[in-house]
């Protein structure tokens, strides 16, 4: 088990830095600079250069790319070209908003899935079965931003029972209390929550229903049934904890794929997170900022994998570590 | 051969005795597969045949007919400069299923060599295309594409190239894991004794069983990259005015004002993306029942 | 008798532009480029603005002619060197009198419906069309079609506004740039001066903004005549021949003026905005009816709240609230004395400012030339990063000072506590623009280094007429008035602004519930209509300073 593990978390440093270094090409070459955007009709072409040189030194791609990793050990993601604070305090900002919404869409998606999977599985071929079966289809098959469209003009712009944008309502923030502004959140958190955790929901039901299926199918199952076990049980106390373990083990793969699936929600319903500052820092060929929020988000999916990998392996003694 | 072995099901027809028959008349039971592929291919039609089907040219604007709701002359009313949206509509529909075809006929190519190679070889080749195959999968996709597309351009080409590059590895690794199984099959290690090429064995032995798999997963594909693309030209990539793609239009929908008094602007494109992108969930997951029954999602 | 230039962002029409003025330009001589035979050719201009229908695209974009107004002439209608309307052609629709000049050019229509020259170069034009705003992809789409039926191929292609500048203003300037055309929007300023500009052709080179290439020689004696002449009414007179001139020859055409409007609560009295007037420029004459809080909505702020930093004109605003400059801007748009009179010597290169008796930091320290010359001498650090450079590039002494080779610039020079000269390399009447910055008080900012400076970005110190009490990034900020302001004459007679961030679209809901006092929707028909129908929230309206151009490589 340890030399897995390790072997495992050693597997993810090439890969990150194969991830860094791409992104450090992509950064080289493309077009225009955070000069461009400053739009300076003074300025000559030499004090651009110059200009240019202070906010992103010309120096060889692997000097920049050694010098990169080396302050990102110290703690230092540089600085925001355009708003001239440290890339670290501005995740921090901006990384609270997209937590919730992951978080809560994480939350709805597991609280609506997996209680339908289990119905499913143990009712299969019922009505309740076929109608979850439909959903999940619906579910993996539906554009995110058409269904937060649809969602927005009818819950939000038609019936008005939610907030069109933004992740809180600032008019009241000046005198409210602090529960009235937590609820204020959630308030406005409800509609890119569903948004974001549908496809979730879809494949949490389809996971804990074919999980399920294979638990049931045991044979210790089938001779609690034996043993004349009531039926509820044989399925909340047996079956169920058995066929929950793998979907647990899979959350690490769940969250980073929420993380940038927050990117489109976040879009549509104007939710002031990671997806944000990202769009608006490739719009400004902002680099430091667009290394460092890719950086985190592929760090995060690695270190998720590596998760879910290991739980996988602690939970099912039938798995080797080669 | 053990593909072949799970088919044999009592033989009634002359269909059925081959191993391709078989999937097709077992295809041909599931009705819900049969009336997805049925109402892909006319989707597919109505593209293709979009110039006779409607009187309007999809670039051409008329100032004194804006902002038309649907009505007889526009069956799906037309745009603020006043072109006719349902001939922009499957104009559209051209692109987007055009590029979901492309991108998955490469992702295929990339994805099968590249997973062939790594079962095949296993050892280092095997370990650096896995590790190649989790850098690409562990980029944050969204924000990946709209850095691309500002160093690259908008433009169809570029969009292709993005969308396969980061989504082969879903199939290299089916395909590896299919070939790690086989290769472990006796036939091979006869193979193997007989002496046989290494090019003879992949090609003449490996792919062919593995064949089925990339076809099914590449039907599931075709929805995938359909979601993928439009979500990108929503964003605001995609390809240059005045063709649209289905996320295109849409994407004036990001206006308020769009969204609560011009449905018909938004709508048709996003049923028309659900609605390919179920047939193709669908039709693949028909596909894969088919192929194999016993295979699990 | 100077004038300013105000420094200011048409935010909403394109996010991502920003303009600051004009002056001196770079090197480059007069015309060494040949004019291209598409483009180059006055008529085939011509021709495809008479084949572009801008009153239809206005309505398309903006739902109404009184939102936005068919653009004539490079210079804001508002100006005092503005030409008489008349004398300019605003080139209606009409697709006939555009054929006919393409086939007065030489490009006659061919049997597949596009038009070819003697040489047999078929009239294919690119245009760069950037995705930022949604204007440009309206435009080019509505002329592919009308294009298209006078026999022009128009290929559109579609890339992001960094892209656009990159290609079109930032590539070796000749006839190898690749593009033909691109739109974009401009803002403009009281300073009527084309310095540097679209229009100046010693801007066309990696420095300026002209990417045009056109090259006219009345057009470059005028622009030179507005600089030496220091007479206003002299000036109009250049500056409208030159204006007439641009409109007849046009290498960039002008597409659209756009207005502004704002929804005002009627409990609110003085707030009187206009083109040259934001609402930080009239704040101390608000006055309010109940509750004495001023509430604005604005939909985000960079929270650089830093005088030679802030490049959004949100920031802005809140740094002229909490700043003060030396000259500011009328309502008539012309520099007047801020906190410092002014006067100008040594044949006009020399400013002479003479700060005002008792200013005070709202900290109670009193403000001097140093925090003067302290302020200018940051926007020369060799670690500066901000939209100022040019400011400090005009002046004596800059470029050893940069160099290293001097330990001051020796074109500032502190005379005692309360006088301080800046001396210009070049006479302009335009180098005053640089003094409407505000001022920091060096004894706060100054840490040795530049990280210290930034630091102080969002708790701002000045010594405005409003203090900055409380600033939440993304969610509000809050200004409160200056018990302690130096001039109790002038001081603002609210107690506070309190801003809050919202989205566009909330703002009408906001101004109706009473939330919002006042605020700037999008710019379109249906939210001027959904706010005049408001009760008690009226409409002000102005038209802004800027336009939205099209630029026609006449090197093509």
């Amino acid at each position: 088990m340890r030399t897995y593990l390790t072997r495992r978390v050693l597997q993810i440093i090439p890969v990150f830095l194969g991830i860094l270094l791409i992104l450090f090409f992509l950064m080289e070459s493309a077009p225009g600079g955070p000069v461009s955007t400053m739009m300076d009709p003074k300025l000559t072409a030499e004090q651009k250069a110059i200009l240019a040189e202070r906010l992103d030194p010309k120096l060889p791609i692997h000097q920049k790319f050694f010098n990169w990793i080396v302050s990102a050990f110290q703690g230092n993601l540089g600085y925001s070209i355009k708003h001239k604070r440290p890339v670290t305090a501005l995740l921090g900002d901006f990384i609270g908003p997209t937590f919730i919404l992951s978080f809560s869409a994480l939350i709805l998606s597991m609280l609506i899935g997996i209680p339908i999977g289990i119905l499913s599985a143990t009712r299969q071929r019922s009505l309740a079965d076929n109608a979850a079966t439909v959903f999940s289809l619906v579910g993996i098959s539906m554009p995110t931003f058409f269904f937060g469209l649809l969602l927005l003009k009818f819950f939000a712009v038609d019936l008005r029972l939610f907030p069109l944008y933004g992740m809180r309502n600032n008019l009241l923030s000046r005198n409210a209390t602090w529960l009235a502004r937590q609820l204020d959140v959630a308030w406005h958190t409800v509609l890119p929550a569903v948004v974001l955790g549908l496809a979730s929901t879809a494949s949490f039901m389809r996971y804990t229903r074919s999980s399920m299926l294979e638990v049931i199918r045991q044979d210790y199952i089938r001779t609690a049934r034996a043993k004349g076990l009531k039926e509820k049980v044989t399925i909340y106390r047996h079956a169920l904890r058995n066929a929950i373990i793998p979907i647990i083990t899979l959350l690490g793969f769940w969250i980073p794929s929420l993380l940038s699936g927050a990117v489109m929600t976040e879009t549509i319903f104007a939710y002031p997170g990671l997806g944000k500052i990202s769009v608006d820092a490739v719009n400004t060929r902002d680099y430091p900022v667009i290394l460092g929020v890719n950086a985190m988000l592929s760090l995060l999916t690695l270190v998720g994998a590596l998760v879910s990998d290991v739980l996988y392996a602690i939970a099912d003694p039938r798995i080797k570590y080669e | 051969m053990e593909l072949k072995a799970n088919a044999a099901a009592p033989v009634k027809r002359d269909l059925r005795q081959s191993y391709w028959g078989n999937v097709v008349w077992r295809f041909s039971r599931n009705r819900l597969a049969v009336a997805s592929l049925i109402t892909l291919l006319i989707i597919l039609m109505a593209c293709i045949f979009v110039p006779m089907l409607s009187p309007y040219r999809m670039e051409s604007t008329a100032m004194n007919e804006r902002d038309v709701r649907p009505n007889a002359a526009h069956w799906l009313g037309t745009d603020k400069i006043g072109r006719d949206l349902f001939t922009r509509l499957f104009y559209a529909g051209r692109i987007s299923l055009g590029i979901a075809l492309v991108v998955t006929a490469a992702q295929c190519l990339i994805g099968v060599s590249m997973g062939s190679l790594a079962g095949f070889y296993g050892g280092i080749v095997d370990a650096f295309i896995m590790r190649l195959c989790e850098v690409f999968m562990s980029f944050p996709f969204l924000i990946v594409c709209v850095t691309i597309a500002m160093v690259f351009g908008n433009s169809i080409p570029v969009l292709i190239f993005t969308l396969a590059i980061l989504s082969w590895p879903t199939i290299a690794r089916i395909v590896r894991g299919q070939i790690l199984t086989l290769r472990e099959m006796e036939y091979m290690e006869a193979c193997e004794a007989l002496g046989i090429s290494d090019a003879r064995r992949i090609f003449k032995h490996l792919l062919p069983n593995v064949l089925a798999y990339v076809i099914v997963y590449a039907t599931l594909g075709m929805a995938s990259v359909i979601l993928t693309e439009t979500s990108l030209s929503f964003l605001g990539l995609g390809v240059s005015p005045p063709t649209p793609t289905w996320g295109n239009l849409i994407q004036d929908a990001r206006d308020l004002l769009v969204i609560k008094n011009k449905w018909w602007y938004w709508v048709p494109p996003g049923l028309a993306i659900f609605l390919s992108v179920m047939c193709f969930n669908l039709v693949g997951d028909g596909l894969r029942d088919a192929i194999d029954p016993k295979m699990k999602r | 008798m100077t004038r300013k230039l105000t420094v200011r962002t048409i935010a909403l029409l394109l996010a991502a532009l920003m303009v600051t003025a004009l002056f001196a330009a770079a090197s480059a001589g007069g015309g060494e480029f040949e004019p291209g035979p598409k483009l180059g050719d006055k008529r085939v201009r011509q021709a495809l603005l008479y084949a572009l229908d801008r009153e239809n695209f206005i309505l398309a974009q903006y739902g109404s002619t009184d939102i936005a107004e068919v653009g004539l002439a490079p210079l804001s209608p508002t100006s005092w060197a503005f030409p008489d309307e008349s004398e300019l052609n605003p080139y209606a629709f009409d697709l006939d009198k555009a054929a006919a000049l393409l086939d007065e050019a030489g490009w006659t229509l061919g049997e597949d419906g596009y038009r070819y020259n003697a040489d047999g170069t078929k009239l294919t034009l690119k245009w760069l069309v950037y995705e930022d705003s949604p204007w440009p992809v309206t435009l080019s789409s509505m002329a592919f079609d009308s294009w298209k039926q006078i026999g022009v191929d128009l290929v559109i292609d579609r890339m992001d506004f960094n892209t656009v500048i990159s290609i079109a203003m930032e590539t070796p300037p000749g006839p190898e740039r690749d593009f033909d055309l691109y739109t974009m929007g401009f803002s403009l300023s009281a300073e009527p001066d084309p310095t540097g500009g679209l229009f100046d052709y010693d801007a066309y080179t990696e420095g300026g903004f002209n990417a045009s290439g056109y090259y006219n020689e009345r057009s470059q004696e005028l622009i030179k005549l507005g600089k030496a002449t220091f007479v206003q009414e002299e000036r109009a007179a250049i500056y409208k021949e030159w204006a007439a001139l641009m409109n007849e020859e046009v290498p960039t055409s002008i597409v659209a003026y756009r207005g502004e409007f704002w929804g005002v609560n009627n409990r609110v009295s003085g707030l009187d905005l206009g083109t040259y007037a934001e609402w930080p420029d009239v704040i101390k004459d608000v006055t309010l009816e109940g509750d004495q809080i001023l509430k604005l909505g604005e939909v985000s702020f960079d929270g650089k709240f830093n005088p030679i930093y802030a490049d959004k004109v949100y920031d802005q605003w809140i740094v002229r609230c909490v700043f003060e400059a030396p000259v500011i801007v009328s309502k008539q748009g012309e520099y007047v004395p801020g906190i410092a009179d002014f006067e100008l010597s040594n044949e006009n290169k020399t400013y002479t400012f003479t700060l005002k008796e008792g200013i005070k930091f709202s900290d109670g320290e009193p403000l001097t030339t140093e925090d003067f010359y302290y302020t200018y001498t940051m926007i020369a650090h060799p670690e500066y990063t901000g939209p100022r450079l040019s400011t400090a590039m005009g002046l004596e002494g800059y470029d050893e000072y940069a160099a290293g080779t001097a330990e001051t610039i020796s074109g500032i020079e502190i005379i005692d506590e309360r006088a301080i000269s800046f001396t210009f390399k070049d006479a302009s009447p335009a180098n005053i623009q640089e003094f409407v910055y505000g001022i920091v008080p060096k004894h706060i900012y100054d840490d040795g280094t530049m990280e210290g400076f930034l630091a102080n970005n969002a708790t701002p110190v000045g010594s405005g007429p409003m203090l900055l009490t409380d600033y939440a990034p993304s969610q509000f900020i809050m200004l409160e008035a200056n018990p302690d302001y130096w001039d109790p004459d002038t001081a603002v007679k609210i107690e506070g602004v309190y801003i809050t961030m919202v989205p566009d679209e909330s703002k009408i809901a906001a101004l109706e519930l009473g939330d919002l006092d006042f605020a700037m929707p999008a710019a379109n028909i249906d939210n001027l209509k959904a706010i005049e129908a408001i009760e008690g929230v009226h409409v002000t309206s102005y038209l802004g300073n800027g336009y939205t151009y099209m630029c026609f490589n006449t090197l093509h």
